[in-house]
């Protein structure tokens, strides 16, 4: 959020730090650093209104005020001049000694000449120079102060340490300077300031310390940034200093008494020294602070700087630079705005002096560690407190403000700002409408609520199939049934309608409509000998059917012929081609489901890429992580959920328990575990090719069955009717809890155990419904010995008065088949749920404490996988019936709407949580790629039957050939032979090789570009996750030497 | 709407949006149901601080496991009461269109229950207290589930999480986004 709130007012001069996100960062932090120099302010009294100024005046006045307070300050420094000239005496002479040795002799000019080289009127340069003189002077005292009581014993480390925490500071009266110093001190028990000061320190002949020196020491020109930088630094704590100030006049007395002793120690020991100096560059607090905390495992990281953000946060919104550990780079770049270009260049490149030279730290000086966390955490809070206090929203409010209106902004940034979220709140709001919109989001809720989100899936799933049904609705019927049935001066039926030749239409010969209206005539004659007789029974049974008066209809495919409408407007007639429009609306009805179906499918490939390789890899954590749904908002729903969120977790918990188990096999149990595998496979195998003979079967038998019981009753008949489809659903209840048995002997993994019964059970049902299509292949195409061939069926009229019947329109027969089979699989899971479903659960409620069959019985468990696929089933159906009966969509539509609530009803009522829910962001995507195959498998015998098959001449709108061995096809070829020739030309390139074969290589290739791309990704996020470990390999490894350093200064 | 209109000058308002990732109708709405929270106080003072009871009768926080971090970690003065700028912040943080690493931030302060910046085994062992329900699990399965998680996504073998870690092991987490919201 604050990152937001700055993206549009980022200063042009901080943008040299590394990528967007930099800039941002440095910028929030920027805002956050002024806010916590207010509070001290502030709290100092020193400045009453800084409201109104600019950044740039307070600094200036910051500045000034010091000069001031350096003037009170002038007295207590004479006093202890001496002193403290010892100290810089010392300084001095190491200087000149070091200007003797070449290597150090680089690094005091740049010393110097980063004083004195400066030209006059810079006032950043006087500034940043009385900062760090200023530093020194007040610093220098509170070290020695913090010296006296340590003198005594100053001969150990680890007693300085001690002394951190010793109560020497009594004397101040205020309990934040006393903070300051206590995080000063592990400032410069860090590494930070004493590396950059190493050259200064070799006086002390410390051999150790030369070591120290980091190699980049010659680099005069380095080091004359890195004192810039660090004299930024000083800026940047004015605030600290100034309270400093406070309480060293208080306390220059007690000073006066130490000196001395502290002078000793400070000869004495080079420790003693770093603290000194370490006091002297002060300024460097913060910045040290962090990166003591980043190198020592980043334990307070947020520490220091969490007060920055508290403050900020609360106020512009949250920003975590100090969490992503860019913060110590973004420190260092930051400065006054009023610093020349030049310092800002030296600056960033003093970066890399710096960087260097920590790297080298990290490895080498050990000597101090970081083991006041305590202590640093209740200054944190301390200080956090007081800035709670100090702080005024309105104040800062306005600063932000005037901060972010003085940027110099272009103005095409702010339009595209202004586009972006215009656009955004536009999106949004049109989302949330949608929402308000959304069918059953408040039935998806409740199911959610207490069968969690792997159920609620399958609910969408079927709302997504209940859109689709819609889509496919709209076309099936939208093109083909409106048209037929609305009526401007139409033929009422194919027998009126007038011959072609009147029309004026390009039909050639009329024999083709001749033969059609004879084949028409006798398809008419005998539906009105089976239909004349029928009393109302046997006209209800129909309806079941298809047969009888529904066979002419408008549900099936029979009843439509072209039609010619005289329009009003137009003169003239109009011929509604309804050949080519039942087949655009086929091929219609199949582009919407393939790309509804790839558009859902590739949000489920989009979410699988991004965990494979991982998928199992991150199940607890996105349980664990993402297991709370934040929304939940009834007490009932929470303690579902924690139910729920137990279960599944132990149920992880159990299944990588059982992958142990599976690891340890020994061989002998493999063997005999393999071997009931294949046994097991092997029945399965048998069953599925019983069962789908058994389908052949029935289907083959049904027509001779019919003609056998001709004349016994009509519901017997009815029955005989409907024995492949019964078959069909008889064996798809029936198979699947036979394999669901058969699985757990196999002893699989409870995944793989689900997914492969799927699997078996989808093989079972695609399968059958391809046998049932194939036996119907079989019987309308083929040739048969019995039958006439004629008008375009097969078995147009029995010649040896066999018992078989025959059928006068193929098509309409087979969307019959289809219709009884959607019939059937409407009701009868309609009928399992009120007469098996309901009463079980009652059963189970009365008796399950008094009879342990009943209890061992147990409660209905809602089967996803099962009812997924009855969804998938049913889809398949549909898109398998809709050229033959374009009312199916519709029927599926309805089915889809009334399931919902039969389901909804007795997952809610009858049904218990599932022992072990699906996953939820892959139930999705496998519901899909079911659903997927059984599309491909769908569209495989429409295709063959449209391109290979001639359609009835009794029946439908194809009925009038226009060439001899007329296919449904040649529609589509007879619509463009009307077109210019250069249409023609280039629909015709489209059949020939010349398109097909660079189509296909361009595809391949295009293919082949995006799996190699694929595999380039996969590799680099390997190698970047190798990266990582690597890394934190690395920082154990460097605190396991901080260890051993620190157990060897222990002793 | 009109009468909490009045509420916020139009600069405020506009400033709020730009702050968060609500609109203006939105910042009203989350207005009214800070307003819910306590009509009283906050009808006195538009910016009056609730404390941490009164945030809790929000229904989502009420059963939430967490909600005495969330709280705290909204709360600008890190006690757990709020102004309605820390509601607004927070409404907006869990709002859809806050994207998906300013959650990740404050999901990481959540579950850092004792707020040392890693996500420890006992901040682990924490969340999945709550998350089930105190006690549910037993200490072998709590132990191997946080033994799970750490060798998931502790990628350093310092057996705990840092944010990076916790950054990375989430966006691998697809179910994180969707559960870590609250609808207005």
């Amino acid at each position: 959020m604050g990152t937001r709130a700055c993206q549009k007012c980022v200063p042009s001069q901080l943008r040299y730090s590394e990528g967007l996100q930099g800039v941002l960062d440095t910028y929030c932090f920027f805002y956050s650093r002024l806010c916590f120099k207010m509070a001290y302010q502030r709290q100092n009294g020193s400045y009453d209104n800084y409201g109104g100024q600019s950044v740039e005046e307070q600094y200036n006045s910051g500045f000034d005020d010091l000069n001031d307070r350096r003037g009170d300050r002038q007295s207590y420094r004479q006093f202890q001049n001496k002193s403290y000239d010892n100290g810089e005496d010392n300084f001095d002479s190491y200087q000149d000694r070091d200007f003797d040795s070449p290597r150090n002799g680089g690094y005091d000019s740049s010393w110097n000449r980063d004083f004195k080289s400066r030209p006059n009127g810079n006032l950043d340069y006087e500034r940043d120079r009385e900062f760090l003189t200023s530093d020194r002077d007040f610093l220098h005292p509170s070290g020695r102060d913090f010296d006296v009581p340590g003198s005594r014993d100053f001969h150990s480390e680890s007693q300085i340490n001690r002394d951190f925490e010793s109560p020497r500071y009594n004397d101040f009266d205020s309990p934040k300077s006393r903070d300051f110093d206590s995080t000063r001190h592990r400032d410069f028990d860090s590494t930070n300031t004493r590396d950059f000061d190493s050259p200064k320190r070799r006086d002390f002949d410390s051999p150790k310390r030369r070591d120290f020196d980091p190699p980049n020491s010659e680099n005069s020109h380095g080091r004359q940034k890195f004192h810039e930088e660090r004299s930024y630094r000083a800026h940047d704590n004015y605030a600290y200093s100034d309270n400093e100030e406070e309480y060293q006049t208080k306390i220059s007395s007690t000073q006066a008494r130490g000196h001395n002793s502290q002078q000793r120690a400070f000869n004495e020991k080079y420790r003693e020294d770093d603290q000194f100096e370490e006091r002297f560059y002060s300024g460097d607090s913060q910045n040290s602070d962090r990166e003591l905390t980043k190198n020592f495992g980043g334990r307070d990281r947020n520490s220091e700087n969490g007060s920055d953000d508290e403050t900020f946060s609360t106020r512009i919104g949250f920003d975590h630079s100090n969490l992503d550990g860019k913060d110590t780079v973004i420190v260092r770049k930051r400065k006054p705005t009023n610093i020349s270009d030049q310092h800002s260049e030296s600056d960033s490149s003093s970066l890399k002096a710096i960087s260097k030279s920590r790297s080298m730290r990290k490895s080498v000086n050990l000597n101090t560690l970081p083991s006041h966390e305590r202590r640093i955490k209740n200054f944190q809070a301390r200080k956090l407190e007081a800035l709670r206090d100090a702080k005024n929203l309105e104040e800062y409010t306005q600063i932000y403000r005037d901060e972010i209106l003085q940027e110099p902004v272009q103005r095409t940034q702010i339009w595209k700002y202004q586009q972006k979220k215009a656009w955004q709140n536009f999106k949004q709001q049109t989302k949330n409408v949608l929402y308000q919109l959304e069918l059953w989001s408040g039935a998806f809720k409740e199911i959610e609520g207490q069968f969690g989100t792997s159920v609620m899936t399958y609910f969408r799933f079927m709302r997504w199939l209940l859109f689709l049904n819609f889509y496919l609705m709209v076309v099936m019927l939208g093109l083909t049934m409106v048209p037929y049935v609305i009526k401007i001066n139409r033929p009422w039926s194919f027998l009126d309608s007038p011959h072609p030749n009147n029309t004026g239409s390009n039909f050639t010969g009329d024999d083709f409509f001749e033969k059609a209206l004879n084949c028409t005539k006798n398809y008419i004659g005998f539906l009105d000998n089976q239909t004349n007789s029928e009393d109302w029974g046997s006209k209800a049974l129909d309806t079941l059917q298809g047969t009888g008066w529904m066979e002419h209809t408008v549900l099936f495919y029979g009843t439509y012929f072209n039609k010619t409408y005289s329009l009003p407007l137009v003169e003239g007639r109009l011929t509604y081609n309804m050949g080519l429009s039942y087949l655009l609306a086929t091929g219609a009805a199949f582009l919407v489901s393939f790309f509804l179906l790839v558009k859902n499918s590739a949000k489920g490939v989009k979410s699988s890429v991004l965990d494979e390789g991982s998928g199992q890899m991150t199940q607890f954590c996105n349980k664990v992580f993402g297991g709370w749904d934040f929304c939940i908002s009834n007490q009932k729903a929470a303690k579902e959920k924690h139910k729920n969120l137990t279960q599944e977790l132990r149920g992880d918990l159990d299944n990588q328990k059982l992958l142990w188990k599976i690891e340890n096999r020994t061989t002998r149990e493999k063997a005999k575990l393999y071997s009931i595998r294949v046994v097991v496979n092997t029945v399965v195998l048998g069953f599925l090719v019983g069962s789908l003979y058994l389908i052949y079967y029935a289907n083959n038998k049904l027509i001779d069955l019919q003609r056998e019981f001709g004349d016994v009753h009509p519901i017997v008949q009815t029955l005989i009717q409907f024995m492949p489809s019964v078959t069909i659903t008889l064996l798809n209840i029936i198979v699947p809890i036979i394999f669901k048995k058969l699985v757990e002997f196999e002893d699989y993994m409870p995944a793989f155990q689900m997914q492969i019964t799927l699997l078996r059970t989808v093989i079972l049902r695609l399968a059958s419904l391809l046998v049932l299509m194939g036996s119907l292949y079989g019987m309308v195409v083929k040739d048969h010995d019995h039958f006439v061939d004629d008008c375009g069926n097969k078995r147009w009229q029995t010649i040896n008065n066999t018992s078989e019947a025959p059928i006068k329109c193929w098509e309409t027969y087979v969307g019959q088949q289809i219709y009884k089979l959607i019939i059937l699989d409407f009701l009868v899971p309609f009928v399992l749920t009120f007469i098996v479903e309901y009463p079980r659960r009652l059963v189970y409620q009365k008796f399950h404490e008094r009879f342990k069959v009943v209890n061992m019985m147990g409660q209905q468990e809602f089967d996803l996988p099962k009812a997924v696929l009855d969804l998938v089933y049913t889809q398949t159906l549909c898109w398998m019936g809709l050229f033959f009966c374009p009312f199916i969509p519709m029927m599926s539509l309805v089915k889809c709407f009334i399931f919902f609530y039969v389901k909804k009803g007795t997952v809610l009522n009858n049904c218990i949580q599932p022992v072990r829910p699906f996953r939820t962001s892959k139930s999705n995507s496998l519901f899909i790629a079911v659903l997927f195959i059984s599309f491909i498998i769908s569209c495989g015998p429409m295709t063959y039957m449209i391109g290979t098959i001639s359609p009835s001449q009794s029946c439908g709108p194809f009925r009038v050939y226009s060439v001899e061995n007329f296919i449904f096809f040649d529609t589509i070829r007879n619509l463009i032979f009307t077109f210019p020739s250069d249409a023609q030309k280039f629909f015709h390139i489209f059949g020939t090789m010349a398109f097909f074969i660079p189509a296909i290589g361009l595809t391949c290739f295009f293919m082949y570009y995006y799996c190699v791309q694929a595999v380039g990704y996969k590799r680099r996020a390997k190698l970047l996750k190798e990266d990582l470990i690597m890394e934190g390999k690395d920082k154990q490894f460097l605190l396991a030497r901080v260890n051993e350093a620190w157990m060897y200064i222990e002793g | 709407m009109g009468g909490s209109q009045s509420v916020f000058s139009e600069q405020e308002l506009s400033d709020y949006q730009e702050l968060t990732y609500f609109t203006k109708k939105e910042i009203l709405h989350v207005f009214k149901r800070f307003q819910t929270l306590d009509p009283d106080s906050v009808e006195r003072d538009k910016n009056a601080k609730l404390n941490r009871e009164t945030i809790l009768k929000l229904p989502e926080l009420q059963v939430n496991p967490f909600n005495d971090r969330i709280t705290t970690v909204f709360s600008s003065a890190g006690d757990g009461c709020m102004t309605f700028e820390d509601f607004l912040d927070m409404m907006s943080v869990f709002s859809d269109n806050a994207p998906k690493n300013v959650k990740v931030e404050y999901a990481f302060r959540i579950y850092d229950f004792d707020e040392d910046d890693v996500i420890s085994g006992k901040d682990l062992r924490e969340v999945i207290n709550r998350l089930t329900g105190e006690q549910a699990l037993n200490d072998e399965e709590m132990e191997q589930l946080i033994q799970n998680i750490l060798e998931e996504a502790d990628l350093d073998d310092d057996d705990s999480l840092s944010f990076a870690e916790f950054e990375h092991v989430i966006s691998k987490a697809p179910d994180f986004i969707n559960s870590f919201r609250i609808r207005l």
